[in-house]
């Protein structure tokens, strides 16, 4: 299973359904739902995936924005998320944060998100406050874009992350 | 079973052929034959013993856990039975080795190469393999600049060349059929950030050259003539792919400044509108 692991993590961008169907042939009843969600959340918050709803708002998965298993903030809402299908289950306006950093949260997701039309194509960025490993608060900056052209036979991706440390509120 | 594993072989990081390769064959352990002749394997290279010469080894000189080798026509490890060319071919094999040996040092001024022929039912079939290991090299550090901050790069080339040459001796023609692989490796370390960029390319090529029967060496002409034309073009694409087209993907993951894309935008507008008039 540490196998099946491996060659879906390593998966180029788009084509990770490919290579679980494969996965899935090879490995056989070994690999079950809650082995897959589990594989793939992990996945898809390694690899900052972002999942659109059908209203147009998205999510952007990572570590930094989980609050619950399965359970992302993004841009003031909750999202549910099924990461097998890839869709968003539910959305859900979430509590405002408590956290002094907030404000430098608020005004950094503001540029970003300018920053992130004019840059990146399908692109979508989310700042998060977390709590690093020396327990001091930081602000976490997810950006991801992602162009996908299999017809083309090509795919390509740009994921990045930031770690603000030191803002004094 | 076998499909899908060819797939995520296609699919998986070129730069881990060999430990996803042996990775699927721990799930999948009936599928070594298929796999082992269907998938390319970076070349390795080991000394022969009896030579004191380098060879490559793959698929096509090899007998269970042991390889030919192309200098002595021996097995190492030994091997009581292994499979051995019959005596026209091994002396066809010999002369093809010298040749390619002087190729190579042509074109790759370094590297080793390796020859392996054996009979088909239709003629016979050789496999050329190259493999090449460029040195770790420093790029160029701006004057006065730390030395332990230089981004060092190194690239390995492996060719691969399977013939499969049905001579007519009736009317002097052989058919040439070429398939080859190229697998290539680039890698770069700075202190900032590693990055990788490899891949593999396979093309094929059909010739119907005239040969003089009983004559190796006129194979031997047509044989280099293809091999020859082939790396040429399969170097050619693949700066092309690796370098060329890996650039516009990035671009349009993201384009590096927005004004140059309005501008882009602007101008393309003003085209679509000229044209309309």
């Amino acid at each position: 299973l540490k196998t099946a692991r491996s060659f879906i993590l390593s998966a180029p961008p788009g084509e990770v359904n490919d290579v679980v169907a494969d996965v899935k042939v090879l490995f056989g009843d070994r690999l079950n739902e809650e082995v897959l969600a589990s594989i793939l959340s992990e996945y898809d918050c390694k690899t900052h995936t972002v999942i659109k709803s059908s209203d147009g708002s998205k999510v952007l998965v990572c570590r930094e924005g989980q609050l619950r298993p399965s359970t992302y903030f993004d841009h003031g809402k909750e999202y549910v998320v099924n990461h097998i299908s890839g869709e968003i289950q539910s959305c859900s306006t979430a509590e405002p944060s408590a956290s002094p950093l907030d404000p430098f949260r608020a005004s950094a997701q503001e540029e970003l998100d300018k920053y992130v039309k004019s840059s990146l194509s399908e692109g979508h960025a989310v700042v998060h406050v977390s709590r690093g490993s020396d327990g001091q608060e930081v602000l976490a900056i997810l950006i991801s874009g992602v162009k996908l052209n299999p017809r083309n036979f090509w795919n390509g991706r740009w994921t990045s992350s930031w770690h603000v440390r030191g803002l004094d509120p | 079973e076998l499909k899908s594993a060819l797939d995520l072989m296609r699919r998986l990081p070129p730069k881990d052929i060999e430990s996803s390769l042996s990775k699927i064959l721990t799930v999948a352990p009936d599928l070594v034959d298929d796999l082992l002749s269907a998938v390319d394997q970076p070349l390795k290279v080991q000394r022969c013993p009896d030579s004191g010469k380098d060879y490559l080894l793959c698929d096509y000189n090899r007998d269970s856990d042991s390889f030919r080798s192309p200098w002595s026509n021996k097995y190492c490890p030994p091997l009581d039975d292994g499979i051995l060319p019959p005596e026209n071919l091994r002396k066809m094999e010999i002369a093809a080795n010298a040749a390619f040996e002087a190729y190579r040092e042509q074109y790759y001024e370094g590297g080793v190469s390796s020859v392996y022929v054996w009979q088909t039912e239709t003629g016979f079939a050789c496999c050329i393999a190259i493999k090449k290991d460029g040195e770790k090299q420093a790029h160029p550090l701006p004057e006065g600049a730390d030395p332990s901050t230089a981004t060092l790069s190194q690239g390995t080339w492996n060719s691969i060349h399977v013939f499969d040459v049905c001579p007519r001796d009736a009317d002097k023609k052989t058919e040439y059929k070429l398939t080859t692989t190229v697998m290539l490796f680039f890698e770069t370390e700075c202190p900032a950030t590693d990055s990788d960029l490899s891949g593999n390319l396979t093309r094929t090529l059909e010739r119907e050259r005239p040969h003089v029967p009983g004559d190796v060496a006129s194979h031997l002409a047509n044989i280099g003539e293809m091999v020859e034309e082939m790396e040429g073009r399969m170097r050619d694409t693949l700066e092309e792919v690796y370098f060329g087209k890996t650039l516009e993907i990035l671009r349009a993951v993201r384009t590096p400044v927005d004004e140059r894309r309005a501008a882009q935008e602007g101008l393309m507008a003003e085209i679509a509108a000229k044209r309309k008039t």
